[in-house]
């Protein structure tokens, strides 16, 4: 192109632009100034768009370059996408000019619209953390209004940044790391700042999408030091729950954020589920909340004891009670000692907890002492 | 068990020229792989082996199956001079040896077409998210009585199980002949054994490149199918040759870099998960392949990881170090540079993408319902050839693995083979209905 028709192209874009066209009508308009074919990706590289009459790669990404180029849209560092022309070779140079001044109205297209949508729907997820909803009809319909699509049940985490020097990160910062590491899907993250804590619900319809939250969550602290060296993230997550009963999650999320960093201290992200005894510990328990502790620690041993008729929790408790003496637990038990090794072995992998490990221990040794006091 | 061997260096083409002249070899076999994996070759007087480096041998690539386009027909033998190695049956007097070989254009440009030239394409894309990869393949294969029918017998020498020893059996013999011969290669066997079913064996190869893994597998298959000759036996890579015994599968083990954490092994995990159902037409290419992938013999059936289930599709032993990966639902009689190049596209793709997969699970997979499956996100693997490649039009990542030529030839060959298959009359059809109805 001369340059008088790049700056009647930049012209061109600028008017779908204002028309609010968007990021489909600026690729349109690319391929059909060029009669190049036009791909236009997200940052995973998911298809967003596509134009012109050239057949496309079903992704640029690994695709021959010979006849195909790619640009970011955006900063080239951290892209919000890709935009993708395929024309014969020989004419890819000559696109290059107009496929990136497209890229940069699209870039500028998707970051006014992530703005707007963004201060349209945080008001929501404010509100139902204020739990200022009347009831789940009220929630629903104020989704609704803001283009918001429910899930059915979030999990819930909690999380708090520094930096090695002690000083708290951008908000920002957190937030691009939480919006990128619990993405995916088609329902998309509420997130709300709550002075230096960022509380993010993660939509979670079936359980793999909880497992998964929870393991991302998990090793956030480390993909944020990966990032940035200087940065820890502590944090603390909670299972699904109903949309109602998020105000209740988020309750239970932060003060597991207070025992993770009293007792494990800073850089690690736990499950609330994983916290054992020291919700107990933390928060004061009823009888009732005791016996209810014991029993879920316990109940994995007792349902593989009931289908095999093995005596695992019996194990446990005669070595806890020899003071993990496995010598000792053996005969008391009339068995080898490498039985008993086995059979710690079988503990650990049933009730997911590993018996060297002093907070694990503490959960089991626990619940056995409620289970003796209180059943 | 698994270490990372160090291998003597592979020679490079001025070595290659070298060996030739010293072990007096007479004719080099150039093998390249057509697009299911089977071995071709154009052999050369050995005075033409400097021409072949300069690739200089050309071949009429519209005699390959999968290699066909109108203007393709003129195709140019890439020797790759590290795989140069004499056949373990050459004499003084043969002088045979072989050279593995990527294919180009008559331009010198790199085919599209060109299976090993795919996978090299992919070992560069993973290098980043993947750095130090190393691959173990695990191969298994039955050793039957030959006999002089047209398609062989499937009656074995021997009666034996897992890891058996067995007095007086020509398979173990054969088994044993095949891993000396790929020594004297280069090839490093890390283990062999019996396999479950009689007449089965397993070969285990020492992880190495992706490269050099997927070489390994061909060379393995046409040596085994050389040597169990001059016992009498036949050695077939089909994956289920007996419907009442254990089919042979061909684990891949990706064992990872010093440096990769617990992060980088669920991301590979989670994308060979989410790309198996896809990979499944390029790693079980066969409609045999899919008597396999049945609910018996711990063969995978479920896009489910595990630690210690021993039908889980992926295996994570836990706590090895380095971390080590096995992905159980390829078969030998795959393209073996295809199979590695769509499981390497899928794992990239999982650290690229971050994704996560499902809770690990222990147990028998086979025990799993609906809905506990539709919960923890566990996709079923493609029971038929025909569904293998729907699964594989709609994944974009295990397309763009393959390249767009190499998809639309393996697509139409395999559509056509499904076809062939479905319209043939098969023995059960005559037992099951010729006299009820």
């Amino acid at each position: 192109m001369t340059p008088d028709q790049l700056v009647e192209f930049a012209e061109g874009l600028g008017r779908i632009a204002a028309a609010g066209g968007g990021a489909t009508a600026l690729a349109a308009y690319l391929a059909e100034r060029t009669g190049a074919g036009v791909l236009l990706e997200d940052a995973a590289w998911r298809h967003v768009a596509s134009a012109g009459a050239r057949s496309l790669p079903a992704t640029a990404r690994g695709a021959a370059r010979d006849t195909l180029a790619t640009l970011p849209v955006g900063a080239a560092d951290a892209p919000s996408g890709w935009l993708s022309v395929v024309a014969p070779k020989g004419q890819l140079a000559g696109l290059a000019a107009p496929a990136r001044l497209c890229a940069s109205a699209i870039a500028v297209e998707w970051a006014r619209d992530a703005g707007g949508t963004r201060a349209r729907r945080r008001p929501f997820w404010e509100a139902l953390l204020a739990a200022s909803h009347h009831d789940l009809s009220a929630i629903r319909d104020d989704a609704a209004a803001r283009g918001i699509a429910l899930a059915a049940q979030y999990c819930c985490a909690v999380l708090e940044a520094e930096t090695s020097e002690g000083a708290p990160p951008a908000a920002s910062d957190l937030r691009a790391l939480a919006a990128e590491t619990f993405r995916g899907g088609d329902i998309e993250i509420g997130i709300v700042e709550r002075g230096a804590t960022l509380v993010v619900f993660i939509p979670a319809e079936r359980e793999v999408d909880a497992t998964r939250a929870r393991t991302a969550a998990q090793l956030l602290p480390k993909s944020a030091a990966k990032r940035n060296a200087s940065l820890r993230v502590t944090g603390a997550f909670v299972g699904p729950a109903g949309v109602h009963e998020l105000g209740h999650a988020v309750e239970s999320a932060e003060s597991a954020l207070a025992i993770v960093r009293r007792m494990y201290g800073t850089g690690m992200v736990c499950a609330a589920e994983d916290l054992g005894a020291y919700p107990l510990l933390y928060r004061g328990a009823s009888v009732e909340q005791l016996r209810a502790f014991a029993l879920d620690a316990l109940a994995p041993l007792r349902a593989y004891d009931d289908k095999q008729q093995t005596e695992l929790e019996r194990t446990l408790r005669v070595y806890f009670a020899a003071g993990q003496n496995v010598k000792t637990a053996a005969a008391e038990l009339n068995v080898h000692r490498h039985t008993v090794f086995y059979r710690l072995r079988q503990i650990g992998e049933i009730t997911g907890r590993a018996l060297e490990d002093p907070h694990d221990q503490l959960t089991l040794r626990l619940a056995m002492a409620i289970h003796a006091l209180h059943t | 068990m698994h270490s990372t061997p160090k291998g003597p260096a592979s020679p490079t083409r001025r070595d290659a020229l070298k060996l030739a002249k010293e072990r007096n070899v007479r004719f080099v076999r150039l093998v390249f792989a057509d697009i299911f994996g089977v071995s071709k070759n154009v052999s050369i007087p050995a005075s033409e082996l400097e021409a072949a480096f300069d690739g200089r041998v050309t071949f009429d690539g519209g005699s390959i199956d999968g290699f066909v386009r109108g203007e393709e027909l003129d195709m140019v033998l890439r020797p790759d001079p590290s795989t140069f190695a004499l056949y373990p049956w050459s004499t003084p007097e043969s002088g045979e040896a072989r050279l593995i070989c990527d294919i180009a254009m008559s331009d010198g440009s790199p085919f599209e077409g060109c299976p090993r030239t795919t996978l090299r394409r992919a070992v560069e894309e993973s290098q980043r998210a993947l750095e130090g990869l190393q691959i173990g393949v695990e191969a298994e294969f039955y050793l039957f009585e030959r006999d002089a029918t047209e398609y062989g017998s499937t009656r074995t020498a021997d009666v034996g199980s897992y890891f058996d020893f067995s007095a007086n059996d020509r398979g173990e013999d054969a088994r044993n002949a095949i891993v000396a011969a790929l020594g004297t290669m280069g090839i490093r066997v890390a283990s062999a054994h019996h396999e479950h079913g009689a007449g089965q064996h397993e070969i285990d190869f020492a992880p190495c490149d992706p490269l050099a893994a997927a070489d390994n597998v061909l060379t393995l298959r046409t040596v085994a199918k050389h040597l169990a000759a001059g016992f009498g036996l036949d050695a077939t890579f089909m994956p289920k040759p007996l419907a009442d015994r254990a089919g042979s599968g061909m684990h891949v083990a990706f064992t990872l870099g010093d440096d990769a954490d617990e992060e980088t092994m669920l991301y590979v995990v989670g994308g060979l998960l989410a790309h198996a159902p896809a990979a499944t037409a390029i790693c079980n290419s066969t409609v045999n392949s899919y008597k396999r992938l049945v609910a018996a013999w711990d063969a995978p059936i479920y896009t489910v990881w595990s630690e210690r289930s021993a039908n889980a599709l992926v295996r994570v032993p836990p706590a090895q170090r380095p971390r080590h990966i096995e992905m159980r639902s390829p078969d030998p009689a795959c393209n073996p540079y295809l199979a590695l190049a769509v499981l390497l596209g899928a794992a990239t793709d999982g650290v690229r993408r971050a994704t996560l997969p499902s809770a690990s699970f222990s147990g028998s997979t086979y025990e799993l319902n609906e809905r506990e499956r539709r919960e923890a996100g566990i996709a079923v693997l493609p029971k038929s050839l025909r569904q293998a490649i729907v699964e594989l039009d709609g994944d974009p990542v295990v397309r763009a693995a393959l390249g767009d030529h190499l998809y639309h030839a393996f697509r139409d060959a395999k559509l056509a083979e499904y076809e062939s298959y479905r319209r043939a009359v098969h023995p059960w059809e005559h037992r099951a209905y010729l006299r009820l109805y």
